[in-house]
């Protein structure tokens, strides 16, 4: 059983579609990408299974519940982590703030482990705002794994960072990864792609165009042409 | 031991617990009439400093209390108690229509700029519509509600036991408002720390991250609108007892644009600041107003303006970092 299935969905804007009839199936312990040049739908169909945007057609499957009707807040208390492009942590709180904030009750003596993980454990009582951008993606990606979610969306976790940071950035999600949480990731950088992907979905413009484990993905003619931009 | 942010809320509240000694019953009314507006402008601070949500309809919440309050207490004059529960029964009228309000705005998907607009409409319908119940047909029980004059003629805040009253007047109206804003400082410090608090705080950052954390932010912003209508509620019937009248003209465009102005040139995001910014802007108005009432208003937007560009944090906040360095610094050497 997958823990998430996308059946057939669209969303249009005005007559643009963006993302055209696709399905995937995300099962337990995978490490999913989603990639495709810019424009592809990415980051629609990301908003589309989060609950930001609505659905033209299609439904959405969290452990085999209907989940189109639910908000954002309610799907996340099904078992959901979501971490957006940009890092979208609260700069005015600090660190441990951001946590508190972000942590299920039952989980509270966690906070002190994560800041290890995620290499903040010194930053605790700085203003989130403060930090350097490497480590405003990790507390990003810290907000969204605390409560300890099935399963996370991470749209871009490695954006802006140095080969060192990305490294380390692919490290903390595959430890994430081997504690059971599955993760659909919308990535550019090949880097983490060839890391930690065990699945990935190549998307263009709007259409599933090819899905299958890393190697065979980029090795594969049509992924190596919508890239150069041959279509 | 005092924490240091301390030391100026409690040297303020001590100087104010003192000074009935010095003053006599006048002065302390005027104060009194200075502090009672602390209340809407707290509120304000709660849900624009804290959610960033600016309401600009706080005078309809503070109008509504003091109608329900005048109402309630006219047709009930001669019921026990009635200086007590009435009052409470106001603000309960008055946190009523503040969720509906607020489960309208929020559920409702309405954000930024447009709740100003939305606010600002409500507090002058209800300006407008107060102004035309002047005719005999427009009263409730015993109460006329007068249009534009107003209601007067309840009694007032308190409870009368056989030949002992204790009314909410002079001294002891004064030390009931102190009593009040040092209550109502410390929960909301509490609500600032507790995770109500930072789930609005982070909700005025950013409202879909807020949520994407498995928050239901519309309906802490709708609690946090609701209280702020309780504050302002609170001002209202304290208004109306202090001057044992109320006008539609306490819900026009120049009443609910002062709170704002207080506010915001006192410092949004502390409770403190705010509390004493509003003391010396209302003292400031009543003085300019000797002159006349539009040029207290010109002088008050002259501040907003001043402030809004020179000291966007506000200008007691602003003071109270300073002399709080300046006090670190002395500790230091």
């Amino acid at each position: 059983m997958s823990l998430l299935e996308v059946r057939s969905v669209s969303k249009k804007f005005g007559g643009f579609t963006a993302v055209d009839n696709i399905s995937l199936k995300i099962n337990k312990g995978d490490i999913r990408f989603i990639i495709g040049p810019n424009g592809a739908g990415k980051s629609t169909l990301f908003k589309m299974i989060i609950g930001i945007h609505t659905l033209n057609s299609g439904i959405v499957l969290f452990k085999n519940n209907n989940i189109e009707k639910l908000s954002l807040s309610e799907r996340i208390k099904l078992g959901m982590g979501v971490k957006f492009q940009a890092p979208s942590i609260f700069s005015e709180l600090t660190v441990k703030e951001n946590l508190t904030l972000a942590i299920n009750p039952k989980f509270k003596t966690a906070i002190k482990s994560f800041l290890e993980r995620f290499g903040l454990d010194k930053d605790q009582d700085l203003i989130a705002g403060d930090l350097s951008h490497g480590k405003k993606q990790w507390l990003d990606i810290a907000l969204c794994s605390i409560s300890r979610p099935e399963l996370i969306f991470l749209d871009e976790p490695t954006a802006g960072l140095s080969f060192e940071e990305t490294k380390k950035t692919g490290e903390i999600i595959q430890d994430l990864n081997k504690e059971g949480v599955t993760f659909v990731i919308v990535e550019h950088d090949m880097e983490i792609l060839k890391q930690i992907a065990t699945t990935v979905s190549v998307l263009h413009l709007g259409k599933l165009l090819f899905e299958s484990n890393p190697k065979e993905v980029l090795s594969n003619k049509k992924v190596s042409d919508i890239y150069l931009g041959v279509s | 031991m005092i924490k240091k942010d301390n030391i100026f809320i409690v040297s303020t509240f001590l100087f104010l617990l003192i000074i009935p000694i010095l003053l006599d019953d006048f002065y302390l009314n005027n104060i009194s009439y200075f502090m009672l507006w602390t209340f809407i402008s707290l509120g304000l601070a709660l849900i624009w400093g804290m959610g960033g949500i600016l309401s600009f309809g706080q005078t309809a919440f503070f109008g509504l209390a003091g109608y329900s309050f005048a109402i309630i207490s006219i047709n009930f004059a001669d019921t026990f108690a009635v200086g007590i529960w009435s009052p409470i029964l106001a603000l309960f009228i008055t946190a009523i229509f503040g969720m509906i309000v607020g489960y309208f705005l929020f559920y409702g998907g309405i954000y930024d700029v447009f709740i100003g607009i939305v606010t600002l409409s409500i507090t002058l319908v209800l300006e407008t519509f107060m102004a035309q119940t002047a005719g005999p047909e427009w009263a409730i029980g015993k109460a006329r509600l007068n249009g534009f004059n107003g209601m007067q003629g309840m009694p007032p805040l308190g409870i009368s036991l056989g030949e002992y009253k204790f009314y909410l007047q002079g001294m002891g109206q004064y030390y009931f408002i102190v009593l009040l804003a040092i209550v109502s400082l410390w929960l909301l410090y509490k609500l600032k720390k507790s995770s109500f608090g930072l789930i609005l705080l982070a909700s005025k950052e950013d409202r879909v991250r807020a949520e994407s954390l498995g928050h239901n932010v519309k309906k802490i912003q709708m609690i946090a609108f609701t209280l702020s209508a309780l504050f302002a509620g609170l001002s209202g019937i304290l208004y109306t007892n202090w001057g044992g009248y109320i006008t539609p003209s306490s819900m026009g465009l120049i009443a609910a644009a002062m709170p704002v102005i207080w506010v915001a040139a006192s410092g949004k995001r502390d409770f403190f600041s705010v509390f004493l910014g509003c003391i010396f802007l209302v003292y400031i108005s009543q003085a300019l107003a000797i002159d006349g009432a539009q040029y207290a208003i010109i002088v008050m937007g002259l501040i907003l303006v001043f402030v809004t560009r020179y000291f966007p944090d506000g200008i007691i906040l602003m003071l109270k970092r300073f002399l709080s360095n300046k006090l670190s610094t002395k500790n230091r050497l």
